[in-house]
C-alpha cells in the first residue's frame, strides 16, 4: 500500500464522484418507473436555490451538527479504504476504524431527528436507533470474519490475504451479511423507514435548502464509503486482470453500489420492529458460524 | 511537536466538553458534550501509538452515548430544556468530592517516579499494554468477562416485565407469542 | 449575473399535494402531471415549492391550506385546482410563478415560526402541518419558554411511565385519505388513543364517474407507497391514470403478480390492521382480485391503539376504501 499526502485531497472528490453517479443512477430508475424523463441532479439546483428554515424551539446547534457530522464520518470511514495500490492512510486498525466512523451515523441520525422538535423526525431518529441496534452486530461479525481470514485489521494485510482467493468464495455469508448492513447504516432502500415517506420523509421531514443537500449527500457518501470497503475486505481489493490496480478498485465499488442502489428499489421498506427479529435469530448466529469456519480454516493452515 | 499542539487542544477540548456537560440544559446537549469530550480524549490515547484502543474508544463511546440519549430522554421531565432546570444537584458536596479527588490524582501523576527509558518504543504498544496489563491473568479475565456478560444478562431477565410465560402462555403452548409488536419471525 | 435567477430557472418542481374532501379525481390528474413531466412530489412541506390543493373548495380546510403554506420555505407557489382538467395549465403556471424571481424576492416567509401558545408546537405543526386545536384542553395552565406546554405523562404499554403527545395525522399527509384527520395520542410512536374526525364535503359522488378499477388501483398504490415500494406504488398509479381515461390497461396483471409475489411485501404486511378475519395484506390482495371490501370507520381508532406510528399508516391506508364507506 502506498499512503500519499495529496491522496487525502483526493478522497473527498473522489467519494463525491460516486456518490453523484449513485444519485443519478437512482434517479434514472425513479424516471424509468415513472415513465418520464430522467433528469438527474436537478433537485441539487432545486436545494441550492431553497431558503433555510427553522421550527419552533428547534436545537439549531444539535440540528445542523448532526447533519455535518454525518458527512464528515462518511468522508474519514473511507480514509483506510485502498484504491487500487493507494490509500489515504493504511492504519494498523483500519477496519475497526472504518467500523468506529460509519456508528457516528447513529448519532448524526438521532441528532438531526431530535434537533427540529418535531414529532416524525423524532420518531425517526428513533427508528434509526432501533435499526442500528439491529445491524449493528451482525455487521462488526461481518467485518471481523474478514480480518480473522487475514490474521490482521489492517486492510492492506486484507487485501493480501486475498491474493489468491477472494474471500468472498469462503465468506460467502459474511459477505452477504456486510450487503445487508451497508444500506441498513445508510437508512437507504429497503432499509429507510428512518426517512420513511409514511412520516412524511421522516429525520428530512423539517430539513430544506442547504441543510437538505448536506443531510442527503452524508447519506449517498456513506453509502458510497459501505460500499467502497466491500472490495477491499471481500472482493480482493484491486487485483484483476488487465487494468491497473485503482481501476479495478472503482470497477468493482461501481458494481457493488449499483446492486445496492438497483436491489434496494425491488423492495418495499423493511420496518425495524420487523427486521429486529431477523438480525438477532438469524443473521447473528450466521455470522458467528461463519467466523467460527474461518477461524477453524486459518488455525488448521 | 504537533503531537504537544494535539495534545493541548485535545487536552482543553475534552476539559471544556466535560465542563458543558453540567452547564447546557437540554439531556441531548449533555450527552453529546460528554460524547466530544470522550472523543478528545481518545485522539489523546491515539497520540500514545494505542491504535486500537483509541479507535475503540470513539466507536464504543458513539453507541454509549446514544443509547444513554435514548435513556436520558425516556426518563427526564423536561429533556430538550424548555423549561431553566440545572444539571447540578448537591454542589457542596459535589464540590469537596471533585476537589478531592482531582487532588488525589494531580498528587498521584506529581510524585509517581514515572520511569524514563531509552529503549524504543516496541512496534504495537496495545500489545505491549495488553500483555503488561493481562499477562498470565489471561484465563482469569476471560471468567471476569464471561461473569460480567451473564451479570448483564441476568439483570435483564429479572428487570424485564415480561418473561416467556407472558408470552407463550402458562403451559408455554402458544404458537405464536403475544407480543405487542411481532419482530419479525414470530418467535 | 444573477446566481438566484440562474438557479431558480433551474429548480425543478417540488409538489405538496394538499386533497380537499372528495377532490380525489382533481389528485389523480396532479399526481399525473407531476409524474410525466419528471417533477417531484414531496413528502413534506419542508421539501415543496409548489403547494396545489386539489378539489373543490370547502369552508374548514383553508386553516390547514394556510398550516402548510406557511411551513414552505420557498422559492414557493401555490394553486387551488378544482377540475381535473385544469391541472396540468394550473400547475405549470404556479411552476413558472415559483422561477419568478422578483416575485420570490418579495416573498420572504418569516425565517422564524411563530412561538405563541395559539399556535401550538412545531411538534404538532410539522407532524400534520394541521391541526393545532385539538391540543390545548390537554396541557396545563403553564406557559412555556416558546410557547410550547410541556407534555402530560402517562403509564405505557411497558408499564413505565412516559411523555404523552398530542399529534393529529392529517390531513395534509402524502398518501392519506381525502378530509380525514385522526387525532392521536402518542408515546414515542406508540399510539394510545385516537379519535377519528372526518372533514366536512362531499367525499362520496365523484366515485361514480369512474370505474372501480380506477379506485382499487389507487389505493393499492397507497399502500405500496406508505410500504415504502416507490416504483411498485409508480406503476400502479400510471396504471390508475389509464385507467381514468376510460381504457382497460394492459400491465394490470403482470403488475398485480409482482406485488401479490412479494415476499417481504407479505412478511411485511401480514397481520398489521386485523380486523374480522383480513389484515393491510389480505386487503391489498383483495383489491389486486378486484374485490371492494368495506369495513366502517368507527373501527379505526380500535385497529390504531396500541400500534406503532409505521403500523397506523399502514392500517389506515389498507382501508383507504372504508373511509368512504363511513363517511
Amino acid at each position: 500500500m502506498v499512503e500519499t499526502w495529496w491522496g487525502g485531497l483526493l478522497l473527498p472528490p473522489v467519494l463525491v464522484a460516486f456518490a453523484v453517479a449513485g444519485a443519478a443512477f437512482d434517479s434514472v430508475l425513479t424516471a424509468r418507473a415513472a415513465g418520464a424523463p430522467a433528469r438527474p441532479l436537478r433537485s441539487v439546483v432545486g436545494l441550492l436555490a431553497q431558503r433555510r428554515r427553522r421550527t419552533a424551539a428547534a436545537d439549531a446547534l444539535l440540528w445542523r451538527g448532526g447533519a455535518i457530522a454525518l458527512v464528515v464520518a462518511a468522508v474519514l470511514a473511507s480514509a483506510a479504504t485502498p484504491l487500487g495500490h493507494h490509500v489515504v492512510g493504511d492504519l494498523s486498525v483500519g477496519v475497526v476504524w472504518f467500523n468506529a466512523m460509519e456508528v457516528v451515523a447513529w448519532a448524526a441520525v438521532w441528532l438531526v431527528g431530535w434537533g427540529s422538535n418535531s414529532a416524525f423526525p423524532l420518531v425517526s431518529g428513533y427508528r434509526f436507533v432501533a435499526q442500528g441496534l439491529a445491524y449493528e452486530l451482525p455487521h462488526m461479525f461481518a467485518l471481523i470474519t474478514a480480518a480473522l481470514g487475514a490474521g490482521s485489521l489492517r486492510v492492506g494485510d486484507v487485501v493480501a490475504a486475498q491474493r489468491d482467493v477472494w474471500f468472498v468464495v469462503w465468506m460467502p455469508v459474511a459477505f452477504l451479511v456486510y450487503l445487508v448492513s451497508v444500506p441498513a447504516m445508510a437508512f437507504f432502500r429497503p432499509f429507510d423507514q428512518a426517512a420513511g415517506a409514511d412520516a412524511g420523509g421522516g429525520v428530512l421531514a423539517e430539513l430544506s435548502g442547504v441543510d437538505r443537500l448536506v443531510f442527503i449527500a452524508g447519506r449517498w457518501l456513506l453509502l458510497v464509503s459501505g460500499a467502497a470497503m466491500a472490495v477491499p475486505l471481500f472482493l480482493g481489493g484491486g487485483s484483476g486482470p488487465l487494468l491497473p490496480g485503482w481501476a479495478w478498485s472503482v470497477v468493482k465499488t461501481a458494481a457493488v453500489l449499483a446492486l445496492l442502489v438497483w436491489a434496494g428499489r425491488r423492495f418495499p421498506t423493511i420496518r425495524v420492529d420487523r427486521f429486529q427479529e431477523v438480525a438477532w435469530l438469524v443473521l447473528l448466529p450466521a455470522t458467528l458460524v461463519q467466523a467460527l469456519f474461518v477461524s477453524l480454516v486459518v488455525v488448521a493452515r | 511537536m504537533w503531537r504537544d499542539v494535539v495534545f493541548w487542544a485535545c487536552a482543553v477540548l475534552a476539559v471544556g466538553a466535560a465542563v458543558a456537560v453540567f452547564r447546557v440544559d437540554s439531556m441531548a446537549r449533555a450527552t453529546f458534550a460528554l460524547l466530544a469530550s470522550f472523543i478528545a480524549t481518545a485522539v489523546t490515547v491515539l497520540l500514545l501509538d494505542l491504535a486500537y484502543l483509541g479507535v475503540l474508544v470513539v466507536l464504543m463511546m458513539v453507541m454509549e452515548m446514544v443509547v444513554m440519549a435514548v435513556f436520558m430522554v425516556m426518563y427526564m421531565m423536561n429533556p430538550a430544556g424548555l423549561m431553566p432546570m440545572t444539571m447540578v444537584h448537591n454542589q457542596r458536596g459535589a464540590l469537596a468530592i471533585a476537589t478531592g479527588v482531582f487532588l488525589l490524582l494531580a498528587t498521584g501523576v506529581l510524585v509517581t517516579p514515572w520511569p524514563e527509558s531509552a529503549a524504543p518504543r516496541p512496534a504495537d504498544p496495545a500489545r505491549q499494554l495488553g500483555e503488561a496489563l493481562m499477562g498470565d491473568r489471561m484465563p482469569t479475565m476471560i471468567v471476569l468477562g464471561l461473569a460480567l456478560f451473564a451479570t448483564m444478562v441476568s439483570t435483564v431477565v429479572l428487570a424485564t416485565d415480561r418473561g416467556r410465560y407472558d408470552r407463550f402462555g402458562d403451559r408455554l403452548d402458544r404458537d405464536h407469542p403475544h407480543d405487542p409488536t411481532s419482530g419479525g419471525l414470530g418467535r | 449575473m444573477d446566481l438566484t435567477a440562474w438557479l431558480l430557472r433551474r429548480t425543478p418542481p417540488c409538489v405538496f399535494v394538499l386533497t380537499t374532501p372528495g377532490g380525489d379525481l382533481v389528485r389523480f390528474a396532479v399526481e399525473r402531471v407531476v409524474r410525466e413531466r419528471g417533477w417531484r412530489a414531496a413528502d413534506s412541506p419542508a421539501e415543496a415549492n409548489v403547494l396545489a390543493v386539489a378539489g373543490p373548495r370547502t369552508p374548514d380546510f383553508d386553516q390547514y391550506v394556510e398550516r402548510v403554506w406557511e411551513s414552505m420555505p420557498g422559492p414557493r407557489a401555490r394553486t387551488h385546482i378544482t377540475e381535473a382538467s385544469e391541472a396540468a395549465n394550473a400547475l405549470a403556471e404556479a411552476a413558472a410563478r415559483m422561477r419568478d424571481v422578483v416575485r420570490q424576492k418579495a416573498d420572504s416567509p418569516s425565517p422564524t415560526p411563530r412561538r405563541t401558545a395559539s399556535s401550538g408546537s412545531d411538534m404538532e405543526h410539522s407532524a400534520s402541518c394541521a391541526d393545532h386545536s385539538g391540543h390545548g384542553h390537554h396541557m396545563s395552565d403553564m406557559e412555556m419558554p416558546g410557547g410550547i406546554p410541556m407534555a402530560d405523562r402517562g403509564e405505557d404499554r411497558d408499564g413505565l411511565r412516559l411523555d404523552v403527545l398530542h399529534v393529529p395525522l392529517g390531513p395534509a399527509l402524502p398518501h392519506w385519505p381525502a378530509g380525514l384527520v385522526v387525532h392521536t395520542t402518542v408515546q414515542g410512536d406508540v399510539i394510545r388513543a385516537a379519535r377519528v374526525e372526518l372533514l366536512a364535503g362531499d367525499r362520496t359522488s365523484w366515485r361514480a364517474a369512474v370505474p372501480g378499477l380506477v379506485h382499487r388501483l389507487d389505493h393499492a398504490a397507497r399502500l405500496l407507497a406508505v410500504a415504502g415500494w416507490a416504483d411498485a406504488a409508480a406503476t400502479g398509479r400510471r396504471l390508475r391514470d389509464r385507467a381514468v381515461d376510460g381504457a382497460t390497461p394492459s400491465g394490470v396483471d403482470g403488475w398485480a403478480r409482482r406485488v401479490r409475489r412479494s415476499r417481504v411485501l407479505r412478511w411485511t404486511l401480514a397481520g398489521v390492521g386485523g380486523h374480522d378475519g383480513g389484515d393491510a395484506l389480505t386487503r391489498l390482495h383483495g383489491w389486486l382480485a378486484g374485490h371492494d371490501a368495506a369495513v366502517p370507520v368507527d373501527v379505526l381508532p380500535d385497529l390504531l391503539v396500541g400500534t406503532e406510528l409505521a403500523a397506523a399508516r399502514l392500517t389506515v391506508a389498507s382501508l383507504a376504501e372504508e373511509v368512504r364507506a363511513g363517511g
